[in-house]
């Protein structure tokens, strides 16, 4: 038998150990993945795109990107999230509060981004719920 | 005779798929729940009777079988004894302290295991753990179930259990598969039979802790227990389901109290099951042939 040792105990462990940068608050993070999913609906491209398509395009968008980033680059995340909502970059350059999210989440350091995608990975759903309440709220000034 | 103790840890190499049963097409994993401070939460773990099954009674089975070229010999109650340990098959409840003296003299296992004799239950002597998950929802449990030394390794900070945990996807093909692939118009354009099913999975790293105790053990019982772990490893040393599909293996390291010179006693073990065998094989014969000589008397 191979044997127990408390070093052998010690390195088996390593892995299984919360970080103590790694709780981000879950408000915080539903409220910045709201404001994204505001941004999507607000950069769908409704010339190219069917409206009635709206909410089921940023759907896939956000699980196309969760699928395709596991590092914790937000920003190649988010340019996926855009792409598939076919944003325009002239639209999405001059989005004050797009930047605003932008640098929320570039002052994370890696473990938070990591948390944050995979909380909105396991959250799909109630995100674009409350995103889309976002929407009903705000979209009369965003378009 | 001294009651011993092994303390294991096994860290999963590949996904862990010990189920509980499925809903739709989709399995579930085993379960307990636990309190933990804000409610109960269901955190996943490997019942003591799987690692019971997988690490000791199956490679003992085996053994005995080889041991004593049991193969193409046995019939199906036979096997289900070796295999699973019986059923009560006969009426009334009786002890035959002479049917159990012969058991414990020919088939060591089956005192450390327990079994169903046609005629009466055994108990076993050898007690197995659940496999505990190493998570924050099992710390406080942990550090009571591990010695000292290690409890005291256990981080303040550990991950929750719903980190652990996640989802596999296959596809199960069929003849149409392969047919629809060469040109399905030739069997009225069916569609391939490809079928998903999908599950959860305990993730590859996560670890477990568990252990036996054997009670009143003697030099073959710990023999036995050696053998049969060092059996499963070398058979690839998994648990649970889907083992076809690469799932379920694990890492084992296990510590002891035990005083004696375990290989020695694995040695005397396997001796003694060769030693036994001619008897071995008539008692085990003898067992089930009563009843179905009682069967075709009726």
């Amino acid at each position: 038998m191979n044997e127990l040792t408390t070093d052998e105990f010690r390195a088996r462990l390593a892995g299984l150990t919360l970080e103590e940068h790694e709780e981000l608050d879950s408000e915080e993070m539903l409220d910045l993945a709201s404001k994204i999913v505001f941004a999507l609906a607000k950069h769908f491209n409704r010339d190219e795109l069917e409206a009635t398509t709206l909410w089921d395009r940023i759907a896939s968008g956000i699980t196309t990107a969760c699928e395709q980033v596991d590092n914790g680059d937000v920003t190649r995340w988010l340019d996926i999230c855009l792409a598939h909502v076919m944003a325009t970059p002239g639209a999405v350059a001059g989005d004050a509060e797009l930047r605003s999210v932008m640098a929320s989440l570039a002052a994370m350091d890696d473990q938070k981004r990591i948390q944050f995608l995979a909380f909105i990975k396991s959250r799909v759903y109630g995100i674009l719920m409350v995103g889309r309440d976002l929407w009903e709220q705000r979209k009369g000034g965003a378009k | 005779m001294s009651d011993y103790h092994i303390t294991c840890v096994s860290q999963a190499l590949s996904p862990v798929s010990h189920g509980a049963g499925v809903s739709g097409n989709e399995q579930v994993i085993m379960r307990e729940p636990v309190a933990y401070r804000d409610g109960v939460r269901y955190i996943p773990c490997i019942t003591g009777n799987a690692i019971r099954h997988r690490f000791i009674r199956e490679p003992l089975a085996r053994h005995l079988c080889e041991a004593w070229e049991l193969g193409g010999s046995l019939t199906v109650d036979e096997l289900q004894f070796l295999f699973h340990g019986g059923a009560l098959t006969e009426r009334g409840s009786r002890v035959s302290m002479q049917e159990q003296a012969d058991l414990f003299r020919l088939m060591p296992c089956m005192r450390l295991l327990g079994c169903s004799l046609p005629g009466q239950i055994v108990p076993g002597s050898l007690d197995v753990m659940r496999g505990t998950l190493v998570c924050a929802e099992n710390a406080d449990r942990l550090r009571q179930l591990l010695p000292d030394d290690l409890a005291g390794e256990l981080p303040q900070r550990l991950r929750p259990a719903a980190d652990f945990i996640g989802r596999y996807q296959y596809t199960r093909g069929s003849h149409l598969q392969s047919a629809a692939d060469m040109g399905a118009s030739e069997l009225g354009g069916e569609d391939s039979g490809m079928m998903i099913f999908s599950g959860q999975h305990v993730i590859p790293g996560a670890v477990f802790v568990h252990g036996f105790v054997l009670r009143h053990a003697s030099a073959l019982d710990i023999g036995a227990v050696a053998l049969a772990i060092r059996k499963w490893r070398d058979a690839g040393g998994s648990i649970g389901g889907m083992a076809s599909k690469g799932h379920g293996r694990l890492e084992l390291l296990c510590r002891s109290d035990i005083d004696i010179d375990i290989e020695e006693a694995e040695r005397e073990y396997a001796e003694y099951v060769r030693a036994v065998k001619d008897d071995g094989v008539t008692f085990l014969h003898s067992l089930f042939l009563k009843k179905s000589s009682r069967k075709a008397k009726r």
